[in-house]
């Protein structure tokens, strides 16, 4: 019988009788009725301003393509042919960089999907000065001036002006212009099928995927960037900013930018702000000077380039990580590592870093230090530094680090330094430096404390676009504190850049083992000794397990005794899944369907295994790799090493593999296993499965591994 | 029907106080059926309601008046965002499988959408028009008399009557059609 017609079975009555018995009030969360209707209404807009308008770029696409069929004897003509007509396509973006190098100004119409109605934003921008003028309807309702000191806004309507410092998202325009100076034809991939025809007007698409090279564009989770170039002109059309749908199936334009050509110099008067005498005119209050001056660093060789150290990590085996925002001439010069492909995101050379290590930015007392690597946010205005004291200056994380190095007198709290007076200075007068110290206070860390995406942004692969596309997404994220979005971003990246990320996440973690000397060894063999005693007694084994193979919101944990094994599956602290085990049978019950599957159990199960290994634990197996400390300097763990894992079956035995142990001093207990694979480059190691024992309660009832399911499950055996 | 066929040519014709017209109308029980598909969890329920909605104003083209009312289309949206949430947690499930024992890879993982009466009840009652689940839940979950629900809406008893007679009528069609979805 189907499901429709058992229901037919019930009558209107029995089903009054239902309702009243299983009738639940339903509450949504305060404020996501409001906000999802924002979100759908604004949707809903775009959809329509993109169906209603009759956009010249969408009219092109829906001119029906001719379906050319090639004789074969013309196969060879057909490539030639193509290749005569690719040669001044891939010519073209190297036209527009040469066309674009004698251009000062640039007048360009903003368009932002998200906001319709809004009106037009019309932009003239020179290398640091702006005027945009926004008109609805063809009236001008409100006028901004900007330059690198400050934006005068004028609110026509209001009768109102408001002068504010400049931020960041107001020089946008400048770092457009100087993008589009500096077009490498390299970094955009020919997009051909989407190249359009307009009788006197052919465009040329190229993509690349987006890098954060704008403010907008970094935090509007713009992922991909479209360039449209004139054939006929080699200027370029328009520049849009694209993110993919919810389904993840398209993408949508977010930001466009469509430039004005031909291009005539602006007059210098636009530039300056134009208001009338009686309008109300609000001056936000100057940045007041932190209390303590943020240290700034000169690392660059002709002294324009700041650096200011904002916090610093160490750890107890001396990884010190070192935040540091890049102040100086971007986006008013030019960020050289567009220029260099030795620099990091950020714009300094490594050479330079090591340098910066040796020579102006030294400690005190003298210790020596080793460059590990560095990285950098999408804006490129942070990175992140990270070295190692070699050997640790006292033998323990210290406290502070202490510093000599080089600060403008104009960033001096007692001269009242602000930042932009601090950048004119270091533009106009190199010579305004002058040596300083400083100390700033640490923080300890253990390596599991630090956000792993700082490590994710060590030694990227510069090849791989979309892996630092993502990494660079999520590290967006993060600096706006916003985890969930940095989930969001990493899911809408495809399995290959997941695969990447996963790849470096565990390779370039560091490891805070201190390797131990001779002495120590012999120490730690007496412990394992002792583990193998303890270990002789126990019949339970409770674990969890962690793999990277599993979404991080999964938690396993596992009752093992004898042979009989329970699983438990959590999802956020609830229970989705148990599964019993034995050697004969395998019992499944996925609690969200209410189902249960049983299978004949296959040998080797990997939990009673794992019981097997852990009473015939042997020290002579093992190397001792070092020890691990806890940020108060107690030791902790001890940490062992031996090859392969064939020891513990239903994990990979092929391949080159190794496995660690930690051991818990106070106990003797083990403490965790993990399990570790030879990375695809053979160089590297990366971590496959890591078992954390859980001694505090071992003792299950017998009971336990007993299914239990409700009786009214549907039941599937194979 | 009418109204929906009306309503959808507003939509079509991009008309934004249809889409709150059609929003308010249909977020409580689209929520409830949500809430309900996802086992009573809220996030699940919010993300299969958003996904639903912005589906919704993105195709909708291709609603089709006859085959049902507009809340009906856009629970039907729902339950497809339910089982492809489904398919995904299958595929963990299977990655778990084969990290807690050795197992064969290749399981054959049985599809089942077969719902518990509490889900079927009150999928059910969140399909219905509002008019409909008000008067029911007033008169049978809240025990209120029908002189009580005419006094409150507004009514003369007789319509409060008849009004209670087709809600159950839809109620029971309701119930008999969500379960075809299940076949």
């Amino acid at each position: 019988m189907t499901d429709r017609e058992e229901r037919m079975n019930f009558t209107e009555d029995q089903l009054v009788a239902l309702l009243v018995e299983h009738y639940e009030p339903v509450s949504p969360p305060a404020g996501f009725e409001q906000s999802l209707l924002a979100e759908v209404e604004s949707e809903f807009r775009r959809l329509q301003s993109r169906g209603r308008r009759p956009s010249r770029w969408n009219v092109f696409r829906r001119v029906p393509m001719p379906r050319l069929v090639i004789p074969a004897g013309l196969a060879t003509a057909a490539v030639v042919l193509t290749i005569l007509v690719l040669l001044p396509t891939r010519n073209l973006l190297a036209q527009v960089a040469e066309k674009m190098k004698g251009v000062r100004t640039l007048h360009y119409e903003l368009t932002v999907t998200d906001a319709p109605g809004q009106g037009v934003q019309e932009f003239w921008t020179r290398l640091n000065e702006t005027y945009c003028r926004t008109s609805v309807n063809g009236c001008t309702v409100a006028e901004a001036w900007i330059n690198g000191r400050r934006m005068v806004a004028y609110n026509k309507k209001k009768n109102e002006v408001v002068i504010q410092a400049t931020k960041p998202e107001f020089l946008e325009m400048s770092a457009l212009l100087q993008f589009l100076c500096e077009l490498r034809p390299s970094d955009w991939k020919s997009v051909p099928t989407e190249t359009a025809k307009d009788g006197s007007r052919e465009w040329n698409i190229y993509e690349t995927p987006a890098t954060g090279m704008f403010y907008f564009l970094g935090r509007s989770g713009v992922t991909q960037v479209r360039l449209w170039v004139a054939q006929k002109t080699a200027l370029p059309g328009k520049l849009e900013g694209l993110r993919p749908t919810a389904s993840g199936d398209e993408l949508v334009p977010v930001l466009t930018y469509t430039f004005l050509w031909p291009e005539p110099e602006a007059p210098e008067s636009i530039f300056e702000p134009k208001y009338p005498a009686d309008v109300k005119v609000t001056e936000e209050p100057k940045a007041v000077p932190p209390a303590a001056v943020t240290p700034i660093l000169n690392v660059s060789k002709d002294g324009k380039t700041g650096i200011a150290l904002e916090k610093a990590w160490v750890n107890p085996a001396g990884l010190v990580i070192l935040r540091l925002a890049l102040q100086g001439r971007t986006p008013f010069g030019e960020p050289p590592h567009l220029k260099d492909p030795s620099m990091n995101p950020w714009g300094l050379k490594r050479e330079e870093i090591r340098q910066a290590l040796n020579g102006q930015l030294s400690f005190e007392p003298p210790v020596r230090t080793e460059y590990v690597a560095s990285g950098g946010v999408p804006d490129r205005r942070a990175g992140y530094l990270i070295f190692r004291f070699s050997p640790l200056p006292e033998g323990r994380p210290p406290d502070k680090l202490h510093f000599r190095y080089l600060l403008a007198r104009s960033m001096r709290p007692e001269d009242g330094g602000r930042r932009m007076d601090y950048i004119e200075a270091v533009l106009n007068d190199p010579s305004s430096w002058e040596l300083y110290e400083f100390s700033i206070p640490t923080q300890p860390y253990l390596t599991e404390q630090i956000p792993e995406e700082i490590y994710d942004s060590l030694n990227l692969p510069v090849t791989e676009k979309p892996f630092t596309t993502a990494l660079r997404g999520i590290l967006a994220e993060y600096e706006a504190k916003s985890p969930e979005k940095a989930l969001q971003f990493l899911k809408l990246q495809g399995p290959h850049t997941l695969q990447l990320l996963n790849k470096v996440m565990q390779e370039h973690r560091p490891s805070n083992i201190v390797p131990t000397d001779s002495g120590t060894a012999v120490a730690a063999s007496d412990v394992l000794s002792k583990t193998a005693e303890r270990m002789k007694g126990v019949r339970t084994l409770h674990f969890e397990i962690t793999a990277p193979s599993l979404d991080a919101r999964v938690m396993i944990e596992m009752w093992s005794r004898g042979d009989k094994i329970y699983c438990s599956r959590r999802e956020k602290d609830r229970v989705v899944g148990e599964e019993w085990a034995n050697s004969e049978g395998f019992v499944a019950y996925l609690k969200d369907e209410n189902r249960v599957i049983i299978a004949p159990t296959e040998p080797g199960l990997q939990a009673r295994s794992i019981v097997q290994w852990v009473n015939d634990f042997k020290p002579s197996d093992w190397k001792l790799l070092g020890q691990e400390t806890t940020g108060d300097g107690g030791l902790k763990w001890l940490v062992l090493e031996m090859p392969g894992t064939g020891k513990i079956s239903g994990l990979r035995t092929s391949g080159d593999t190794r496995s660690r142990l930690w051991v818990e001093d106070k106990t003797d207990l083990p403490g965790k296993l993990e399990v570790q694979q030879r990375s695809s480059s053979g160089v590297d190691w990366t971590t496959y499965a890591v078992f954390r024992f859980l001694w505090d309660d071992s003792k299950a009832p017998d009971s336990f591994f007993e299914p239990k399911y409700p009786p009214n499950a549907k039941v599937t055996k194979e | 029907m009418n109204y929906d066929r009306g309503l959808a040519k507003r939509l079509k014709e991009g008309e934004t106080t249809a889409l709150q017209e059609l929003y308010s109308a249909t977020f409580a029980p689209l929520y409830r059926f949500a809430y309900f598909q996802a086992q009573g969890d809220h996030e699940v329920a919010q993300e299969i309601v958003h996904d639903a909605f912005l589906e919704a104003v993105r195709s909708i083209s291709n609603y089709l008046p006859d085959k049902g009312s507009l809340q009906a289309w856009l629970c039907g949206i729902a339950r497809n965002r339910v089982r492809a949430l489904r398919r995904e947690q299958d595929s963990e499930r299977k990655a778990v499988r084969s990290l807690a024992a050795s197992r064969p890879a290749e399981q054959t993982v049985v599809e089942t959408d077969k719902p518990d009466m509490r889900v079927s009840i009150n999928a059910a009652l969140a399909l219905l028009p509002n008019t409909y689940s008000d008067v029911l839940i007033q008169k049978y979950v809240k025990d209120k008399s029908v002189r009580e629900i005419a006094t409150e809406t507004g009514q003369t008893e007789k319509a409060v009557e008849s009004l209670l007679s087709r809600a159950r009528a839809a109620f029971r069609e309701s119930f008999t059609a969500d379960g075809e979805s299940h076949d």
